[in-house]
């Protein structure tokens, strides 16, 4: 059978994915901005249809209506389709607490169900099982002494056992992906038919939702059908999809329920769930949370929740990264606080999330209001200032290396959680800085063009062997380079939380870097998170200030380049006046998650297929774990040699030299492969002639 | 798009989910209908195709039609091996059908018994999903209760993201087109 992956990338050919995604997001923009209008509005047309509505402001408030209903209709047995929400107000809870029977009946959730557990995915909440535990779990709650032991035996069993439930059921219970507030119609997609069964069997149907969910007419919902299934399981549609209004104009059946006798007439009830949902809206930096359509695309291509799953990485009951800022939106504060420093902003999920959510950003907002909320811990206080340790550090890096390197001596880092297993990188005495003014300028007879080298923390203080090689390279090209006085780019900081810190520099950066755009510079960057802050977060992370809207955020993002990108383009553009000489020798590439996010992941690759003779392989663009200061905290530091067992694994297929471009890329694969790493500018660097 | 190009496309892309399409001129209707049924009696029909109960009687299969007395009904739900229904409309770009509640009840005709048959005329095969989502959103009023998109029959990957086909609803599908006259 074919991966998820490979099913997606085919269910997604000919399709112009981009332009769906931005129709899907401004959908969702306007929806929610006429929220309190839209449901307003489908209270109105629920009601004169003849079904109620309740539009609950907490989650007690939802479960415990849908309770009262179950009583005061003498429900006895509910029948539940897959709910997400319902998982959220406890609902199941709430019903048995009042005597009622509840019965999930979607094959995940009901294996969930009777293993006592909660789900661990959006879409396939019992991924977590294996076929051998649901076998178990089968013939132990079933009392069967010889279980199936196939797929799909086991999947009839299932629908044997139910079948006779939903009969009886006084009661079905629904979610809805999409609410039209036009015609009061709920919309729910799903493959098994359960959903089908659910609303036209039972005389009571209960769908819980959302408010984040309504839109206004049947026609919005389209393009989403196009998308969600898609991100979901790789499928062109669902099985079904039901578009139900009111209810079914048959009178109820009587196939032996308990309320056989009393309940006579068919009944709808919509119950809308506030729960934090209103006040998020209100909150920019938040708001973009309830755009999300739960197709768990992003926990596919998760580095982290793909190793760990739900449970460890997940919020009740939303898991992942958006699962952290669900627990945010919903007042889990705890939860989302407890599973926030997992998102290691590899950002892979931005690529695929069908209302283009950048989860990323959420965790790190939702870092910085956790960190305002209960202080922040010694060591990310460090880490947020790569650039202070740095300045310490070089002048006295005699004295500090064989400190750092002296295994004996890393015991305290345990004192700061930081992992004594992890070399921390060595500080070099000259900084790129110091080289550069000590060099002095270099003149380019007639550049081709003017460049400024932005000075990252780590290539001055730490690698900055790795500049040099960027200052030559690019001067042979044929730029003309200076190096740009400026500011830490603000990742490291960001990265910890400490956004008011990441903003003053980031405001510098503007300031400084807008000047050397006017004056025609092109802005170079070597290590590509630093090129993602300055490209890809500034917008966002300035939203907030003075500086917000201002053109030269728009100038920087336009012209500021990784240097591998750059070097590409000026061979591409046929401006490049490098030479070079061949070199025999493999390379193995590895590509840096932000090179990926930004669209350039192949131009390391590139580089290096420019110098004559070079064999080069790229391998699969696997995060590598590392992820700035994530490896090096002792409560990850396991988690993220895991991350990257993979990514070793790949490498280690190939003979040769290992480059890659970031600095912390670069320890995470020396640690994990004990082979040395260099990036692509040292090597070209060798080939001048 | 030419309607027969259209049809075959339709053909191909619900073959692809797992249904099965049949190709019959007018006059075949009846023979392949009863063909697909005759060992999963009873069956279940809706208001709008219970022309065919008076047919299906000369072959002896007993039909139930969804509308009818409770007492005729509720018995017929625990024991129907398949359904009939009509169609709304068709998508060629996904092999989707569109059903509506066809008068009362049609739901239980597409949801409950192990095969669902779906007669759908071949001028109501459109040629993307888009199209059928138009026709869907103009008539929406008088498809009150549920209409329902169906792509292929249930399934399930809630087990080792194994592939199954049937699980709570129909183990298969099988749609009947109605090639226009004269094609």
């Amino acid at each position: 059978m074919a991966t998820l992956g490979a099913r997606r990338a085919l269910a997604f050919e000919g399709l112009d994915f981009q332009a769906l995604r931005s129709r899907l997001r401004a959908i969702k923009e306007t929806a929610l901005e006429r929220n309190d209008e839209l449901l307003d509005r489908l209270v109105e047309v629920v009601e004169q249809g003849g079904g109620h509505v309740k539009v609950a402001a907490t989650a007690e408030e939802a479960s415990d209506y849908v309770a009262r209903l179950a009583v005061e209709r003498g429900v006895r047995l509910v029948v539940k389709s897959k709910s997400m929400v319902s998982e959220e107000v406890h609902l199941n809870a709430a019903l048995e607490a009042v005597g009622v029977e509840v019965i999930e009946t979607d094959l995940g959730e009901r294996i969930i169900q009777l293993a006592g557990e909660r789900p661990s995915h959006l879409i396939v909440p019992a991924v977590h099982k294996t076929k051998v535990e649901v076998i178990d779990l089968f013939a132990e709650t079933m009392g069967l002494d010889d279980p199936p032991t196939e797929a799909e035996d086991l999947t009839r069993l299932v629908r044997d056992d139910l079948r006779e439930r939903f009969l009886q059921a006084d009661m079905g219970v629904t979610g809805a992906n999409f609410v039209v507030a036009e015609t009061g119609t709920v919309v729910v997609v799903e493959n098994e038919g359960n959903v089908r069964l659910t609303t036209q069997l039972p005389p009571i149907h209960v769908a819980v939702t959302g408010r984040e969910k309504i839109l206004e007419r049947p026609e919005d919902v389209a393009p989403f059908l196009e998308l969600l299934p898609r991100s979901a399981t790789g499928q062109l549609l669902t099985s079904y999809v039901s578009f139900i209004t009111g209810t079914p104009s048959t009178p109820p059946l009587d196939l032996g329920r308990e309320t056989g006798a009393t309940v006579r007439e068919r009944e709808f009830h919509l119950v809308i769930v506030d729960n934090g949902r209103g006040a998020a809206a209100s909150d920019p930096e938040l708001r973009e949370t309830l755009y999300c359509i739960r197709c768990g695309a992003c926990l596919n291509v998760c580095a982290p929740y793909t190793r760990v799953g739900g449970h460890v990485y997940g919020a009740d009951p939303y898991p992942g990264g958006i699962g952290c800022a669900w627990a945010q939106v919903t007042g889990d504060v705890e939860g989302a606080a407890h599973i926030n420093g997992l998102c290691t902003t590899c950002s892979r999920c931005t690529e695929v999330c069908p209302v283009m959510i950048d989860i990323p950003w959420l965790n790190t907002v939702i870092r910085a209001r956790t960190k305002d909320a209960t202080g922040m811990r010694w060591r990310d206080r460090v880490f947020a200032r790569a650039d202070l340790l740095g300045d310490v550090l070089s002048p006295i890096s005699a004295l500090a290396n064989p400190l750092i390197a002296c295994r004996a001596l890393r015991a305290p880092s345990r004192l700061l959680d930081i992992d004594p297993e992890r070399r921390l990188p060595r500080y070099e005495r000259e900084t790129l800085e110091a080289w550069f003014h000590r060099r002095g300028r270099a003149r380019v007879p007639r550049p081709e063009r003017r460049v400024a080298l932005f000075v990252d923390c780590f290539v001055n203080h730490n690698l900055p062997e790795v500049g040099r090689a960027a200052v030559t390279t690019l001067e042979r090209a044929g730029a003309e380079v200076v190096l740009a006085h400026t500011s830490c780019c603000g990742r490291p900081a960001m990265s910890q939380g400490s956004l008011d810190v990441a903003r003053g520099w980031a405001a510098n950066n503007v300031e400084e870097l807008g000047r050397l755009v006017a004056e025609g510079y092109d802005i170079i960057c070597v290590e590509p998170s630093c090129l993602s802050a300055l490209r890809d977060d500034y917008r966002r992370l300035l939203e907030t200030t003075s500086l917000a809207c201002d053109e030269r955020i728009a100038f920087l993002e336009a012209n500021v380049y990784d240097v591998t990108e750059y070097l590409v383009l000026a061979a591409r553009e046929g401006w490049s006046r490098l030479h070079l000489e061949p070199l025999v020798e493999e390379f193995v590439v590895h590509g840096h998650c932000h090179q990926k996010a930004l669209g350039i992941g192949a131009a390391p690759a590139e580089l290096l297929r420019l110098i004559p003779g070079a064999v080069v392989h790229e391998v699969e663009a696997l995060c590598c774990g590392m992820v700035g200061s994530f490896g090096y905290k002792a409560e990850y530091s396991e988690l993220s040699q895991a991350l990257g067992a993979r990514l070793f694994e790949r490498l280690n297929d190939h003979e040769g030299q290992v480059v890659a471009c970031g600095i912390s890329c670069r320890s995470q694969i020396e640690m994990g492969t004990e082979r040395t790493v260099v990036h692509p500018v040292e090597v070209l660097a060798r080939a001048l002639f | 798009m030419p309607l027969s190009e259209r049809t075959s496309m339709f053909a191909e892309r619900l073959r692809a989910v797992g249904g099965v399409p049949y190709l019959v001129r007018p006059p075949d209707l009846l023979d392949t209908v009863a063909g697909l049924i005759d060992a999963h009696r009873p069956v279940l029909l809706t208001p709008e195709t219970a022309w065919l109960a008076s047919e299906l009687d000369e072959w002896g299969i007993e039909a139930v039609i969804t509308s009818a007395a409770p007492a005729e009904l509720e018995p017929a739900l625990r024991r129907c091996g398949a359904g009939v229904t009509g169609c709304v409309a068709a998508a060629a770009s996904t092999g989707t059908v569109l059903v509506g509640p066809e008068g009362g009840g049609g739901g239980l005709a597409s949801s409950l018994p192990e095969r669902h048959v779906v007669l759908v005329r071949e001028s109501d095969i459109h040629a993307t999903l888009g199209e059928v989502l138009s026709v869907l959103a103009e008539r929406f009023g008088e498809l009150d209760g549920e209409a329902v998109l169906i792509t292929g029959p249930s399934r399930t990957a809630d087990i080792e993201m194994m592939s199954v086909v049937g699980v709570h609803g129909p183990l298969s599908l099988d749609v009947v087109i109605i090639l226009a006259e004269g094609a």
